[in-house]
């Protein structure tokens, strides 16, 4: 009992690092740009998808493609926002909220079209589990590199935003973008910041999940509305809630259905039960601030 | 002169005109103010200063330098500085962090520190305050946060855009007597007000704008006094916008 305990733990912490790495793009996305990006979750899709291309197809090794990979999400990341988002910067953010819808469907069915509807397989190599604790828990070696990748980034993300002048920039221009105006404070350059970096987390978090799991065209979907739950759950915007509505979503998943509380086939439901109950308790998140923000 | 705005014609993206041919002039060490009905165009003619309107027609000069088609970014490091009307802080900073961003536009870290502990010297109140969340303040505190912001570009001329709105009297007092020592170290200082009384009797010269356009001006105590002035704007104390 407490071995499977040991393991459900584990998987539930890697599923919460992949679900937090997407989160927090989305979370910070809201937070500058005050609507929900969501399409975020394809560029889950196309770090995984790339990054296969380069590692399997085109036989590169793991880094290189990886890397390869990243950089050319973040492009598409910052692309999408200059094309799409910055024209209708100013405007109501329903109508960018509907843009992200239409280059979510759009994205999907570009995956479609290229790579066709099967499943595909990130790497044609099997790496072999770790067994630790006596063989109490298995760990595979993308499972142990996704949860330290994930933590790294998130301290790593913590103290750009807490200690560089750019990520107090990022999180000046989200509480009051007109105000940054007076100060020469440049919204283009913090949105092109928080699109980039939102890009480079769903990559990793998209090349991980492809060796978790396999690649199809709406993987994307599937982790982005577990992340849209952890970031409400965790209060909108914020940093913080972003990483333990994550946490606390994949452990539940993990634990409930391992440990038979819930049946299988109903998982998908899992994160929304919590939603709705957080919801029920605290509407502002269990992060959420006390004071008004300021918004413009 | 330090700062003249000549035959200003502003408005906003393709808006109407809001303002037609103003002018106003900024000396050396003046504390000048412009008084107004709302929606006059007041805090159109300090963002238009800043580049945040689509100017139509005049120039505005700093010093002998035409700033009229200036990035702000590139206003601000000519030595303006600019305290918006009322949402005028980033709540979701720390205080410290709020000065930090006032001094964005400034490149050495050094320079950066010094400002703020020239800041806090100046506005003690707020260091004890520099890890807190500036959006739980009081209004007043806030004011001084915005102010403070400002003042870490030590700016040559500072425009304030009513800074007493929303306060209680004695803020307002402290609030103004801190603008008179700004100006007493220096500064060349423009601001709107709805407070007219107050902010004339410590004002060199004021400006009554109405439905953008120059309608009166001249001394404070010579607006002060002005009959036409009393009746529409000094019986309005404290008003709020
Ligand atoms: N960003 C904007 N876009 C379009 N029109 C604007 C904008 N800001 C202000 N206006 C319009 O310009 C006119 C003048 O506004 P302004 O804010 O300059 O007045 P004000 O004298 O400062 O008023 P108040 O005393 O209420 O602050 C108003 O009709 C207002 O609707
Ligand atoms: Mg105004």
């Amino acid at each position: 009992m407490s071995d499977i305990l040991i393991q459900l733990i584990w998987n539930g912490l890697v599923t919460g690092s992949l679900i937090a790495l997407v989160a927090l793009g989305l979370t910070l996305i809201y937070g500058i740009a005050h609507f929900i990006q969501f399409a975020h979750g394809e560029m889950v899709a196309i770090g995984a998808y790339t990054f296969m291309v380069f590692h399997k197809l085109s036989a590169w090794p793991i880094v290189p493609a990886a890397l390869a990979s990243i950089f050319i999400t973040i492009v598409i990341g910052i692309l999408l926002e200059k094309l799409f988002f910055k024209p209708v910067r100013e405007h109501d953010p329903l109508i960018p909220l509907v843009i992200a819808i239409g280059l979510s469907i759009g994205i999907q069915a570009l995956i479609l079209i290229i790579f066709g509807p099967n499943i595909l397989t990130i790497s044609d190599h099997s790496y072999e589990s770790y067994s630790f604790l006596d063989g109490a828990l298995l760990a595979t070696p993308s499972q142990i590199l996704a949860f330290v990748f994930a933590v790294v980034l998130m301290i790593g993300l913590h103290l750009f935003l807490k200690k560089t002048k750019r990520g107090k920039a990022i999180r000046a221009i989200s509480s009051n973008r007109s105000i940054g105006k007076t100060f020469g404070l440049s919204t283009d350059k913090s949105m092109m910041w928080v699109f980039g970096i939102g890009s480079l987390l769903t990559a990793i978090a998209g090349i991980f999940l492809g060796f978790e799991q396999n690649l199809e065209p709406l993987m994307g979907v599937q982790i982005s509305v577990k992340a849209f739950s952890a970031v409400i759950l965790g209060a909108i915007g914020s940093v913080r809630g972003a990483i333990f509505g994550s946490f606390l979503i994949g452990l539940a998943e993990s634990l409930l259905v391992g440990l038979g509380i819930v049946a299988s086939g109903f998982t998908a439901g899992i994160p929304f039960v919590i939603l709705i109950l957080m919801l029920l308790i605290r509407p502002e998140g269990l992060f959420g601030k006390r004071f008004v923000s300021l918004r413009q | 002169m330090t700062l003249s705005i000549q035959n200003l014609t502003a408005g906003y993206s393709s808006g109407p005109d809001i303002l037609h041919n103003t002018c106003f002039e900024l000396r050396e060490r003046e504390i000048v103010t412009i008084i107004g009905p709302n929606g006059a165009g007041k805090s159109t003619v300090l963002r238009s200063i800043f580049g945040l309107t689509d100017i139509r027609k005049g120039e505005i000069i700093h010093g002998s330098r035409d700033i009229t088609s200036l990035s702000t970014h590139e206003i601000i490091r000519s030595g303006i500085a600019m305290v918006s009307q009322g949402r005028n802080i980033f709540p979701d900073l720390t205080v410290e962090e709020n000065l930090e961003m006032g001094a964005y536009t400034l490149r050495s870290k050094q320079e950066i520190k010094d400002k703020k502990k020239d800041v806090f010297q100046f506005f003690p109140k707020l260091k004890s305050f520099r890890d807190r969340h500036s959006g739980i303040l009081s209004g007043g505190e806030r004011q001084m946060v915005a102010i403070g912001m400002a003042l870490m570009l030590s700016p040559e001329v500072l425009l304030l855009d009513e800074p007493s709105i929303g306060l209680a009297p004695k803020i307002i007092d402290e609030v103004f007597a801190k603008i008179q020592h700004i100006r007493d170290e220096g500064a060349s200082i423009l601001m709107v007000e709805q407070n007219a009384s107050k902010a004339l009797s410590i004002s060199d010269r004021g400006y009554v704008l109405e439905l953008g356009r120059n309608a009166l001006d001249g001394t404070g105590k010579k607006l002060l006094t002005d009959p036409k002035v009393g009746e529409l704007y000094l019986g309005k104390k404290g008003k709020k916008s």
